[in-house]
């Protein structure tokens, strides 16, 4: 069984799924739910794919215009989704995405309804590079100013507001965030399963990326990394289920909701593993 | 420095601020203070723009700013202390203050490249430290806002707007729940603000506190402004006494 988990192929998706679970987040952490996040990840994936596949652009080239178009994307969603409030404006970016999903089968080029195939690039190299640079960015995010800020528009919007923050500007930049990194996931994906269509991009995909963050918990980063790793290897050792996945996910988010609402890292367990290590480090700086 | 002309807040068929006018000087500690349900409240919350007046205008500082959005009034220097406020209960006390100041330039994308505003983020956390001292909250610094007394609490929500650059604080209610130890450290906390040049416009209805602080104080009933004056003028005017205790007939 552990061969299974050391292919390429897993790896892979192993590295894409922390991203999804972490570009979940960065909106979350603004108190915006993004269930447009199938549409995100589907625009940069065609974009990205369409570059390096029918027109030769570099990939490097590619990754960036997935990110870009994502993240413009995000925050044209966020901007929308704005108008409206809480649950209304969680389901206005739902809405969209399945436009970009309607659009993708339109569009003859790459493929309509059957999809295309785009030519392979990934390696797990790349795609742990980009996990890696990911979670610095979201680390250094959450302790900046901005991250922060975005703490405080979670808690109280009229509160912060209050305090000279202009919640409206900031929630569109968390989408923003948020977007690129589920962008890269997209461009990341499009070239490692080298086989896009429409379909991939439904609604399952937003369900899957929440459910690693609902899973693993809201408070912090580590929850998406945490809800990502358990699930992907939860899915995979359950591989000869695989009929029953949207059952597994429907008791799994079920459980969570009523055991544990925080989802299994909370910024508590964060804070004890932090103090745990550095008495760790104290002690063996004093052992040397 | 506030002023506040014929404003009119009503909710459905209820009339919560009747056209009500006050001026609040630059450096005076002005009280507000009524019944329960006299729109002392809601007039702050119209000030700060939290709720949107029916009618009238608002000007602060010469500019009128009956339009503006709430954290617009906030950047230009009103701090709202509300009644039901918080503090975020995720971050500790010195990152809560680190909050305030706030501008889309100094805590935007570019706020995450390291040592980008250094020199002034160092500035700003010399600030916090200073006013927590000033508060009697340094050593309380590391705190979660749930390891902290209520009074403490109430006290840091004033710090956060000091520290924010707030130059006319609207405090509504900031003794409730607090003991008479408390209440003492804060009527010194706002004597102090004012002596910094601050000007305080503040709601309570704990009138030792703000007969001892004030220096000038009007009285809301029922949505209108019924009088103003000095504290000794209030406390003998027969239509503040019917407000507060009622007439021979109810």
């Amino acid at each position: 069984m552990i061969d299974s988990f050391l292919t390429p192929l897993f790896l892979d998706l192993l590295g894409i799924n922390i991203l999804l679970g972490v570009s979940w987040y960065i909106p979350a952490s603004c108190g915006q739910f993004s269930f447009g996040h199938c549409g995100l990840i589907g625009v940069a994936a065609y974009l990205s794919g369409a570059m390096t596949t029918l027109l030769g652009v570099p990939f490097p080239l590619a990754i960036l215009a997935g990110m870009g178009i994502s993240s413009l994307a995000g925050m044209l969603f966020s901007a929308i989704g704005l108008k409206s409030k809480d649950a209304y404006a969680a389901i206005m970016t739902l809405a969209l995405a399945q436009i970009a999903v309607v659009a993708f089968k339109a569009i003859p080029a790459t493929g309509g309804v059957m999809g295309f195939l785009v030519t392979p690039k990934v390696t797990p190299g790349i795609v742990w590079a980009g996990v890696l640079i990911s979670l610095l960015f979201t680390y250094r995010l959450e302790s900046s100013r901005l991250g922060r800020t975005f703490e405080a528009i979670k808690t109280s919007n009229k509160v912060s507001a209050t305090l000279g923050i202009n919640a409206t500007y900031f929630k569109i930049i968390a989408f923003g965030i948020g977007g690129a990194m589920a962008g890269l996931a997209g461009v990341l994906y499009a070239h490692c399963i080298s086989w896009i269509e429409p379909h991939t991009f439904a609604v399952w995909l937003t369900v899957t990326s929440f459910t690693f963050v609902l899973l693993g918990g809201w408070e912090t980063m580590w929850g998406g990394v945490a809800g990502a790793i358990l699930l992907t290897f939860l899915l995979e050792v359950m591989r000869f289920a695989s009929a029953w996945r949207p059952m597994i996910y429907g008791v799994l988010i079920i459980a969570v909701l009523a055991f544990r609402p925080t989802g299994l890292v909370t910024r508590g367990n964060v804070r004890s593993a932090g103090r745990f290590f550095s008495r760790i480090n104290r002690f063996m700086l004093r052992n040397r | 420095m506030l002023e506040i002309k014929d404003v009119t807040k009503n909710f459905g068929g209820v009339s919560a601020v009747s056209h009500v006018s006050i001026k609040v000087e630059k450096g005076e500690i002005r009280g507000l203070i009524g019944p329960n349900g006299a729109g002392k409240s809601t007039l702050f919350k119209l000030v700060s723009k939290v709720l949107k007046p029916d009618g009238g205008a608002i000007s602060f500082d010469g500019a009128v700013i009956t339009g503006f959005p709430s954290y617009r009034v906030a950047r230009l220097g009103i701090g709202y202390v509300f009644q039901d406020s918080l503090l975020f209960g995720g971050m500790t006390l010195f990152e809560n203050m680190l909050v305030c100041a706030n501008t889309a330039v100094n805590s935007g994308l570019l706020s995450l490249i390291p040592l980008y505003q250094g020199k002034e983020e160092k500035r700003l956390k010399e600030r916090v430290r200073d006013v927590l001292e000033q508060f009697n909250l340094g050593t309380k610094a590391e705190f979660y806002p749930r390891q902290l007394s209520y009074g403490d609490q109430r006290r840091a929500l004033i710090a956060r707007t000091v520290i924010n650059g707030a130059s006319l604080f609207l405090l509504d209610e900031p003794s409730a729940g607090m003991n008479a130890i408390e209440r003492e450290e804060l009527s010194k906390d706002i004597l102090e603000m004012r002596r910094q040049g601050h000007t305080i416009f503040i709601v309570e209805h704990n009138l030792r506190l703000i007969m001892g602080i004030c220096d000038s104080i009007s009285v809301l009933n029922f949505g209108k402004l019924i009088h103003e004056g000095t504290p000794k003028e209030v406390t003998s005017n027969a239509a503040v006494i019917e407000a507060y205790i009622g007439t021979k007939n109810g």
